[in-house]
């Protein structure tokens, strides 16, 4: 007995399955429809798949129809490496929609910089492109944790507020998330008083949201995706935390709402404007692209966007854009995303240059709250 | 001390969970000797299912038994088809187990999508406050519901009747076969009980903890980790190796720090697989094994 339940400690998987070929503009996508990040990636491809219908109902880009070819990357760095040289060998694309996972995104970088196919990343966390000037292919979509970390300790700074407990998730979200705060938080006049862990899969955030009960923060950082940020928003309510509660982006997404249930109501989000749009003043350039995005997404799937196939949305947009002005040539394609001005998308406006592959405008961010479950600005 | 009090009931809420997992792997180990890697996969699509019959509009409890007779019958399907056909071969069997396991999942895919899934808890979200600590009614309905099932299980092993057949069965199935016991019915009713186990397990967490088609790797990961820290094979092993885990987890996390969490069960499960593979309670009657 003791044999086998040794033996039975190791198990194997297998995939894979082949791609098809045509004389069109090929785009490749790493999205994930499986695997632990599998509700990030399956709207995460939805939304680009509409940014794709949208351009080939207008006729395509430039005469030429897109073909959107994804690969699903299982939430797996390997799978996400063998699936990038598919699409590069095999399907010839001349640009990538990168998977929502950071570590998928990180284990990618060196195969697209080295075969040169420009990359948008739907990653959440800045390494990916960092240095710019190593990662020239490599450019993200989504808001980045400093980027909404900033609007958010400028909030915590507005309070008064200047010790703060930090809990995230060990996944490479939240460490990224953990290792801006620590950086950033002094040039905030901000001290992290407190930080935990939690793994993904965990059932019960209790322990360590005790021990934060006892320390002398005056208000909570949970930066995690999925089911976890839930359960820590419930047990926070349950032990009856009072001080304010700041959730990460990844929050911002109505699944977390519906898991959150009351508990959500008057957390802090830092966040894109997808959710709400109907609250912008009519002079907000991205008023109309949302507005636009979540019709045409609820006519297409039946059901509101989550935040994710807006990323999804945006980066096939860029590429569509970069595509648009530099034609089918990997090279120009690069450079016409790192020339994008002012490109309005779902999730931001985004601005890239040589040193700036983010992107992504701080303008773009804003503090949102929760009422009665639903979205609202912060007040 | 309120402190330490929060932290042991967290402990042994979630270990109640880990231990009847446990006694899943158990029921089905004291008959066939397979340990089954699709037992956190029941939990899951036991939670899963009471949340769709809720969903659908059948009163709670109603949803709930539903979902315990589902999964149950679910397993006696496995048993028929995906394990009998394989015979007696144990490492064979156990094989087929983690291939059930990722079939469960990806079917879970399909029916539910792959979206987390709330559900009520059975009394109340309101917690109250006990010695500076605060409980939630749902942790309650978690410990008694798990020390009921394991008084049980172990009553129904050790002094009825049926329960000794079953252990027969796994101390030697040919002998068991000659003297009239049906082997075969024996299985599959040993599967029927740990899927039922298994559900209820998942059904009784899943207000707390919610619920996505993945939720069941780490709830059996953990079970099996139980059964090894208590002794596999046996019931009152499984549920006291659970709750250990459960409590070590959450003062490690509570008192050291939350990232050696699971570092922690690992290094109890290598460490008992080494040093001591009979577990804490030693296998149940059981000889050369």
């Amino acid at each position: 007995m003791r044999q086998s339940l040794w033996g039975v400690l190791v198990a194997a998987i297998a995939m894979a399955a082949p791609a098809h070929a045509q004389s069109t503009v090929k785009v490749g996508g790493l999205l994930e429809t499986s695997g632990f990040l599998a509700s990030l990636g399956k709207p995460g491809l939805e939304g680009a798949q509409l940014a794709v219908d949208e351009a080939n109902a207008k006729g395509g880009i430039n005469g030429k129809k897109i073909e959107f070819i994804n690969i699903n990357t299982e939430s797996d760095t390997n799978k996400a490496v063998s699936a990038t040289k598919r699409l590069i060998e095999q399907d010839e694309v001349v640009g990538i929609i990168g998977a929502m996972n950071s570590g998928s995104s990180y284990s990618i970088i060196d195969t697209v910089q080295r075969a040169m196919v420009p990359i948008v990343s739907n990653g959440g966390s800045r390494g990916i492109v960092l240095p710019a000037d190593k990662k020239q292919w490599v450019f993200l979509a989504p808001l980045t944790d400093v980027l909404v970390q900033s609007v958010m300790m400028n909030d915590m700074k507005k309070k008064g507020i200047t010790k703060i407990a930090l809990l995230n998730a060990d996944s490479g979200f939240g460490t990224s998330g953990r290792g801006e705060l620590e950086k950033h938080a002094a040039d905030y006049g901000i001290k992290i008083v407190i930080q935990e862990t939690f793994g993904n899969g965990d059932q019960d955030m209790t322990p360590q949201l005790t021990k934060i009960r006892g320390s002398d923060a005056q208000a909570t950082v949970v930066w995690a995706t999925g089911p976890g940020q839930a359960i820590a928003t419930r047990n926070y309510r349950q032990l009856d935390i009072k001080h304010p509660l700041y959730l990460s982006h990844a929050a911002n997404d109505f699944n977390f709402l519906r898991l959150a249930g009351s508990s959500a109501d008057g957390i802090l989000i830092p966040s894109s404007k997808l959710y709400v749009v109907d609250e912008l003043p009519a002079n907000d350039s991205q008023r109309d692209v949302i507005k636009n995005f979540v019709q045409q997404y609820e006519k297409k799937y039946g059901q509101k966007p989550a935040t994710f196939a807006g990323n999804g949305y945006d980066a096939m947009k860029i590429i569509l854009a970069a595509i648009g002005k530099g034609g089918t040539d990997k090279k120009k394609i690069r450079d016409a995303i790192e020339g994008l001005k002012d490109h309005v998308g779902v999730t931001a406006v985004y601005t890239y240059s040589p040193t700036d592959h983010f992107g992504a405008q701080a303008s773009s961010v804003v503090l949102l709250s929760v009422k009665d479950g639903k979205f609202v600005i912060a007040k | 001390m309120s402190e330490f009090v929060q932290l042991l009931i967290s402990g042994l809420m979630v270990g109640s969970i880990y231990g009847l997992i446990g006694i899943g792997f158990t029921t089905i180990y004291n008959v066939t000797g397979i340990v089954n890697f699709a037992q956190g996969d029941f939990a899951m699509v036991g939670a899963l299912s009471a949340i769709m019959f809720y969903a659908a509009g059948s009163p709670l409890w109603v949803a709930i038994i539903l979902a315990i007779i589902l999964v149950g019958l679910l397993a006696t399907l496995i048993e028929r088809f995906a394990i009998r056909p394989i015979g007696t071969h144990v490492t064979r069997g156990i094989i087929a187990t983690i291939g059930v396991g990722v079939v469960l999942q990806g079917a879970a895919v399909l029916i539910w999508g792959s979206d987390a899934q709330p559900m009520p808890a059975f009394s109340g979200d309101r917690p109250f406050n006990l010695w500076g600590t605060t409980i939630l009614p749902q942790t309650l309905w978690i410990f008694g519901t798990a020390a009921t099932l394991m008084v049980l299980l172990y009553l129904f092993f050790q002094k009825t009747y049926p329960g000794k057949i079953m252990r027969a069965c796994a101390i030697n199935p040919f002998a068991a076969q000659l003297m009239g016991i049906r082997l075969n019915a024996m299985r599959t009713f040993s599967f029927l009980l740990s899927g039922m186990f298994g559900a209820i397990g998942g059904i009784i967490v899943a207000p707390i903890a919610l619920t996505q088609y993945d939720s069941g790797i780490g709830l059996g990961i953990k079970g099996f980790v139980a059964c090894i820290i208590g002794g596999f094979g046996n019931p009152i092993g499984a549920a006291v190796g659970g709750l250990l885990l459960g409590v070590l987890e959450a003062m490690s996390s509570g008192f050291i720090s939350s990232g050696f969490k699971n570092a922690i069960s690992f290094v109890l499960l290598l460490l008992f697989l080494s040093v001591r593979s009979g577990g804490l309670l030693g296998d149940l009657e059981k000889v050369g094994r």
